[in-house]
């Protein structure tokens, strides 16, 4: 074969040839095949002239790798289920999570995970798809996301609580290659679940035989690599439709070194857990337990309503580690409830999900001298916490907490309007980069692009960072201080919510022309402006917007105006409509 | 209904607009309040009758009706 049978000649001969429309990817299709051609020849010839004793060593070479590359694989973590093997291993019979009314050790935890996994296995030979989870906190459903993550796919927690439509319109844009929910659920969700979704009733697949599946898991597992998602949550859109975010095994396993290392836990610890399988703490909780070895134990819901049965439960069950959102800390110390509990086995307090306030703070420092007190910060779209602070010094009740320094392995940068870093003290916006990154929006390439832009100060090649939309500043110490937002979104009791969702929601509303939601942070109350001609029954309101809303997104206060005010480009006036509502609830409004 | 109930009802009402709270008989298990709910009606209470319900006594036990709230407030002194 000449040397010069060059793909290159060729296609640019037959170019010549070739009319428009269409055929340009003919002609690179064809000088393709010729340049596998031309390698295949290429090998042939360079295998052609082999010594009799290189043959043996290219073997053994070939061996060596190959041992290598899997004692790596053991070693290194590509796959976050990883961790429940190893800590299986160690100790089966240890309790792994504990429920009101379940448990589960971790040897049932991974038989249990199998059996999900091999029903998804039998249904369908696709890997790396969406499985929405549709269950309730409790300790099988991490069996079922481990089963998810077992069979080659990442899993998609939904509140089967939500109302049907939203889950619907989150179903329609998600298209999982099954649902996986409880039989009671069912018929209730039946509207929500798209046409040809495969529907599996966790009763069902746990009732039945279990069968030997693991080397069919292994090679599942195998065929993952660390960037492929492990989950995707569903957070609200400013737009009105919830959007996805899809992470990687690797931002979760970045990140769970990391607290595993910070925070030392092992079997005789024991995680508290607070956060709804929907909210991305709760991964960190249960992982930190599939990797360490320390129980989780899911802490009833009714008890963060009646926060002196919390500490109980802190007490009784030896809680050694915990991240709540600040609420719930707010909330035990308002009512002082800690004066006379002592909690010694508490190591750990940390929160995360909205801004902690100081006064609560040191409330529970001055009261739990055995804990470390950490105050953590990060987006949905990077794995759990970008940066923490640990409690080293006192401050003015009126004094913000730092939110910290970077997490291992995660760097902070500060951006002007501009996207250049600030200078020294300057107020700009928080943006992350490093391996904890979401992938991105879930069907959503222009969001993933504006949120996920290349970081522009640093142009010899691409790298991209996430702009969380949060103002902060490094103060005096080097300290990362958070000062709020750019745009509309806020934190309500922990949940992240865009007004525009509130607002998209109102707007459906017949009678309502315009809608613009404030929030009250001191009241901690959602404030629903609308323009009508008459004032709505508030109970009518409330009850049209929960066919969309979750509860924890119900306006309390509703301000009905016959016009909006608006400002000088004939937008809604948002500080105007705040000095109205604030002139009114300078009167009591029937809440306080 | 006696007038304190009466007040406590008006209070729930102004509370959840939406919920219907004659025809429950358990109000937690029922759904009609959470955790939000329950710090709003406890602050609602305390600064209509005068009073501040101590952390201990807000249990779920306290919560389930008109009249577990009635003999709550009892405890406090409010008499209907």
């Amino acid at each position: 074969m000449p040397a010069n049978y060059g793909a290159g000649a060729d296609s640019k001969d037959r170019s010549d040839y070739v009319g428009p429309g269409g055929v340009a990817a003919d002609t690179r299709a064809i000088a393709f095949k010729v340049a596998i051609f031309r390698c295949r020849v290429n090998q042939e010839h360079a295998r052609a002239p082999t010594l009799p004793g290189l043959a043996a060593h290219r073997t053994a070479a070939g061996g060596t790798s190959r041992s290598i590359l899997d004692s790596t694989r053991r070693r290194m973590i590509v796959h976050v289920g990883q961790y429940l093997q190893a800590t299986c291993d160690r100790g089966p019979d240890q309790p792994a999570i504990i429920g009101a009314e379940t448990s589960l050790t971790f040897g049932q935890l991974a038989e249990q995970a199998s059996q999900i996994a091999a029903a998804l296995i039998d249904a369908s030979p696709l890997t790396k798809c969406p499985i929405a989870v549709l269950l309730p906190r409790a300790p099988t459903t991490v069996a079922v996301f481990h089963g998810v993550l077992s069979s080659g796919h990442f899993y998609v927690p939904l509140d089967p609580q939500s109302p049907v439509d939203r889950l619907s319109k989150i179903l329609a844009d998600l298209s999982p290659l099954a649902v996986v929910l409880s039989q009671r659920d069912r018929s209730r969700l039946a509207a929500a679940l798209p046409a040809n979704t495969e529907v599996i009733e966790l009763e069902t697949v746990l009732a039945t035989e279990p069968i030997d599946v693991h080397d069919l898991i292994q090679q599942r597992m195998d065929q993952t690599i660390d960037t492929d998602p492990v989950y995707l949550k569903y957070t609200s859109g400013s737009t009105g439709h919830p959007k996805g975010v899809v992470l990687p095994h690797r931002a979760v396993v970045d990140y769970i070194e990391w607290a595993a290392q910070m925070y030392q836990l092992g079997p005789h610890d024991a995680i508290g857990n607070q956060a709804a399988f929907t909210f991305d703490v709760s991964v960190q909780d249960i992982y930190l337990c599939l990797k360490t070895g320390a129980p989780l134990h899911l802490i009833p819901e009714s008890h963060f309503s009646f926060p002196a049965n919390l500490v109980d439960y802190l007490r009784t069950h030896q809680i050694s580690y915990f991240c709540w959102v600040p609420s719930v800390l707010v909330s035990v110390s308002k009512l002082d409830l800690l004066a006379g509990a002592n909690l010694p086995q508490l190591r750990w307090i940390t929160v995360l999900g909205e801004v902690m306030p100081t006064r609560h703070f040191q409330y529970w420092a001055a009261r739990c001298p055995t804990a470390t007190l950490v105050n953590t910060y990060g987006p949905t779209e990077t794995a759990i916490a970008s940066t923490y602070y640990v409690l080293d010094r006192s401050f003015e009740d009126d004094q913000p907490l730092p939110i910290g320094r970077a997490c291992r392995n995660t760097e902070i940068l500060i951006l002007d309007d501009q996207q250049l870093p600030v200078t020294d003290q300057q107020t700009g916006e928080i943006c992350i980069r490093g391996s904890s990154l979401a992938l991105g929006y879930w069907n959503d390439t222009e969001k993933t692009s504006r949120a996920f832009p290349e970081i522009a100060h640093r142009n010899h090649y691409p790298e991209k960072m996430y702009r969380t939309g949060d103002l902060g500043y490094w103060n005096e110490r080097g300290e990362l201080m958070f000062v709020g937002r750019l745009d509309t979104q806020i934190k309500h009791l922990g949940y992240r919510i865009e007004l525009g969702e509130i607002e998209s929601a109102a707007s459906r509303i017949a009678r309502i022309q315009r809608a613009c939601v404030l929030y009250d942070d001191a009241r901690q109350q959602l404030i629903l402006c609308y323009e009508s001609a008459c004032e709505l029954d508030r109970g009518a309101l409330r009850k049209e917007l929960a066919e969309t809303l979750p509860s924890y997104m119900l306006p309390r206060v509703f301000l009905q105006m016959a016009t909006f005010p608006l400002n000088a480009n004939g937008k809604v006036d948002r500080q105007q409509l705040q000095s109205q509502y604030l002139s009114q609830t300078t009167t009591p409004n029937g809440m306080a | 209904m006696t007038e304190l109930n009466q007040t406590i009802h008006a209070i729930l009402s102004e509370l959840r607009p939406e919920a219907d709270f004659t025809t429950s008989t358990d109000y937690l298990t029922d759904g009609l309040l959470d955790s939000t709910d329950i710090v709003s009606l406890v602050a609602s209470l305390d600064a209509r009758y005068g009073i501040s319900i101590d952390g201990v006594d807000i249990l779920p036990e306290h919560f389930t009706s008109v009249a577990t709230i009635a003999s709550l407030l009892g405890k406090y002194g409010v008499v209907s």
